[in-house]
């Protein structure tokens, strides 16, 4: 017992010390020292949080729905603790509950409650230990092949997981929309409820990107009669019973534009206009995805959406920076559906008043390959490079693999742009290609993200927004 | 426009790991020479199209695999034909497994592959038994030195009359073991390699598109002509970082 506490107050003061040189956020060093020491941790962390935890899983959009989240949460002064910064591995986990914990090992807020954003890898391991009561499914897609094999590997390993009776007592809560998800759901022991979008001019007849395997468990096809983008849409198996489930909470009517989102919210006789500054189809889905959690726990429509209205400008990834008179738009991208996703948002397709002429945009695409990213880069060609290309007018490609990156964009037909490896030097000829007053877009990996955001912030003279929010 | 018919075997299913880059890098230089390309995509129950220049066929998953095996044999005397008549192919991981003679899954399930490669391949379970990373080879043929990046959990073992696209200097390739990576049989290419791994590898990509359009009289300089800069900066950046 004494060993435990000396280990945590070993771990804070280290984390307090990290943070106090500015080397890191503190995010993972003090996890993975915890974990190594005592890797009991996560029972610890089970004994205390399994009522009151929320658990987020998927390929894409983690981070911005454990954001939603935890600011209505915050907003209505229940305090959460998160892994906010999108350190998502165990250890990123156990560092967010070192800072629940104050320097005597006891809790800071007895009534606080733990939102966490897990990677798909972990998701098995973390879920069976902690128990959470809720756990929330976003979407399956390909991604970091290099990291976790087959897309089929995780898939048959949450299968397995989420059909064990431990979890009779939590609740599911799963994206309809996405086929891949919907034997979890099936033999999932507890309760589970759908969320999901209906929205018929947001289908595309026919697509010609990849998508995820499109046949059933029976072995026949997967037919769509609405398809939103990748395979998530309104599916059902041309042959056996196997379809999507019709939503509990959904997303009607859905405008989107260069400024934003707006939707309308049903759940049972209630309805709602909901609308955000965050950009593109997905971002649709994060709010639908944390508002179906929030309802789930009984909190009425209403005020879910008042406490939305108060801070949905902060929600996301999508941050923005002034600099010399310039928007600074930056987008995280990792994988080939939520790239296509953040270009069909950008060339504002299926865009409420698309018709009209469309001015090109200002892009600085940086690629890195380190183990965050995925060390492997193949999957820009199965990213529709092709439509991007079409509406660039000013390029700058950077990044460790910047050649790699210049390559697809010379395939996808593209000429004429710059190559420059140095962040100042590659902002600097985004910024004097562009014109005073217009938005550039900053397309980044994980790691060329952490690089640029710093550079970003330093130079626009303002803290970006994840900063601003961990001084209040 | 003269058009270059390219067969792509089950793109639906067999699409797993970007190869479709292979097709749009082919498609890139194609259009330099004036030629459009035409790509017939072959699914589960398709005849097999009349006109055929090059075959691709790319990677997928187990269940893909078992699901393609069958519909690809009776496919084999047409694909045959046309191998033995020179026409180029291009097969990738998967795709290169069922070119050969079999791919043993589990102790229960074997798949018949088509036999044009001298080759058997064998599934090897867990994440940990991967063989994934990028890869530098040396082929002794015109296509020189190849970089890529291999992700297989199965090994594939060449036969006595198999000949290896080439010998590894860094990477895993066939087998982890013997040091070989793929297999060439006249113009028929097998690779574990992704990458993709023609963009970055224009001499195999022009050697596929001479093979190709050996029929039609291009000046063979042509080809020096529609060399581009940014696949060799690609290539470069790879061989130095192995």
């Amino acid at each position: 017992m004494i060993k435990k506490y000396f280990i945590l107050l070993l771990a804070k003061q280290i984390k307090t010390l990290l943070r106090f040189l500015n080397v890191s956020g503190g995010t993972a060093l003090p996890g993975l020292l915890v974990e190594k020491v005592y890797p009991k941790i996560l029972d610890d962390i089970a004994a205390n949080f399994s009522k009151k935890t929320i658990i987020i899983s998927g390929t894409n959009g983690k981070t911005s729905t454990t954001n939603i989240l935890s600011n209505i949460f915050e907003n209505n002064e229940i305090s959460v603790i998160s892994n906010f910064s999108g350190s998502n591995l165990q250890r990123g986990v156990i560092s967010a509950y070192l800072d629940s914990l104050n320097n005597f090992g006891q809790f800071i807020s007895p009534k606080s409650i733990l939102i966490l954003e897990i990677d798909e890898g972990v998701l098995p391991q973390v879920a069976e230990k902690i128990k959470p009561e809720m756990i929330i499914l976003l979407n399956l897609f390909r991604d970091q092949l290099d990291r976790y094999g087959e897309i089929e590997n995780i898939r048959s390993r949450w299968i397995n997981t989420f059909a064990k009776d431990i979890f009779m007592k939590s609740k599911l809560i799963v994206n309809a929309d996405d086929f891949l998800l919907s034997d979890i759901a099936n033999s999932f022991q507890g309760e589970v409820s759908y969320f999901g979008i209906d929205d018929q001019l947001l289908s595309e007849n026919t697509s010609n990107r990849i998508t995820e395997i499109s046949y059933c468990y029976c072995g026949n096809k997967i037919i769509h009669s609405l398809l939103y983008y990748a395979h998530i849409g309104k599916w059902q198996c041309s042959h056996c019973e196997n379809t999507r489930k019709q939503p509990d909470i959904i997303a009607t009517n859905i405008q989107l534009s260069n400024s934003g989102i707006r939707f309308n919210l049903k759940s049972n006789n209630d309805s709602r206009f909901f609308e955000s500054s965050s950009i593109g189809l997905f971002s649709v889905y994060n709010a639908v995805a944390a508002f179906s959690a929030l309802i789930k726990l009984g909190i009425n429509l209403e005020y879910i959406h008042d406490a939305f209205k108060v801070n949905h400008q902060i929600f996301g990834r999508q941050e923005s920076f002034i600099i010399k008179e310039r928007k600074i738009k930056l987008f995280l991208v990792k994988n080939p559906a939520g790239l296509d996703q953040v270009i069909d948002a950008l060339m504002q397709k299926k865009h409420i008043n698309e018709n009209q002429n469309q001015q090109k945009i200002n892009l600085l695409f940086a690629l890195n390959s380190r183990i965050e990213d995925g060390k492997d880069v193949s999957w820009i060609y199965d990213a529709d490079f092709e439509t991007l290309t079409s509406g660039v007018g000013n390029l700058v490609v950077s990044g460790e693999r910047l050649h790699d990156l210049a390559l697809r964009f010379v395939i996808a037909g593209a000429s004429n742009f710059k190559v420059e490896q140095n962040i100042k030097k590659a902002i600097s000829a985004i910024i004097s290609k562009s014109e005073q007053g217009s938005d550039i877009y900053l397309l980044l990996t994980y790691s060329a993200m952490m690089d640029y955001r710093k550079y970003i912030a330093k130079i626009s003279g303002r803290k970006p927004f994840w900063q601003m929010l961990a001084n209040e | 426009m003269n058009k270059l018919n390219i067969v792509h075997l089950y793109p639906e299913l067999l699409n797993l790991y970007a190869d479709r880059g292979n097709l749009l890098t082919l498609e890139h230089y194609a259009k330099k020479i004036n030629f459009e390309v035409n790509i017939q995509n072959v699914s589960l129950g398709d005849r097999f199209p009349d006109l055929c220049d090059l075959i691709i066929i790319g990677g997928g998953q187990d269940k893909e695999q078992i699901k393609v095996s069958e519909d690809l044999l009776r496919h084999s005397d047409k694909i045959i034909s046309l191998i033995n008549d020179d026409v180029p192919v291009l097969a990738v991981c998967g795709g290169y497994q069922l070119f050969g003679k079999s791919y043993k899954i589990s102790n229960r399930l074997t798949l018949n592959g088509l036999a044009i490669f001298d080759c058997v391949s064998v599934a090897s379970t867990g994440l940990k038994n991967r063989l994934t990373g990028d890869v530098l080879l040396h082929t002794d043929s015109e296509v020189g030195t190849i970089v890529g990046f291999e992700n297989h959990s199965a090994r594939t073992y060449l036969g006595p009359t198999a000949r290896p696209l080439g010998f590894i200097e860094s990477g895993f390739g066939n087998n982890g073991v013997d040091g070989t990576e793929g297999v060439i049989f006249k113009n028929a290419i097998g690779t574990y390699l992704h990458g993709p791994i023609l963009p970055r590898n224009e001499k195999l990509t022009l050697f596929l598109l001479k093979k190709a359009l050996r029929n039609f009289s291009i000046d063979v300089g042509i080809f020096e002509m529609i060399q581009e800069p940014a696949s060799t900066n690609a290539f470069l950046h790879a061989q130095r970082a192995l």
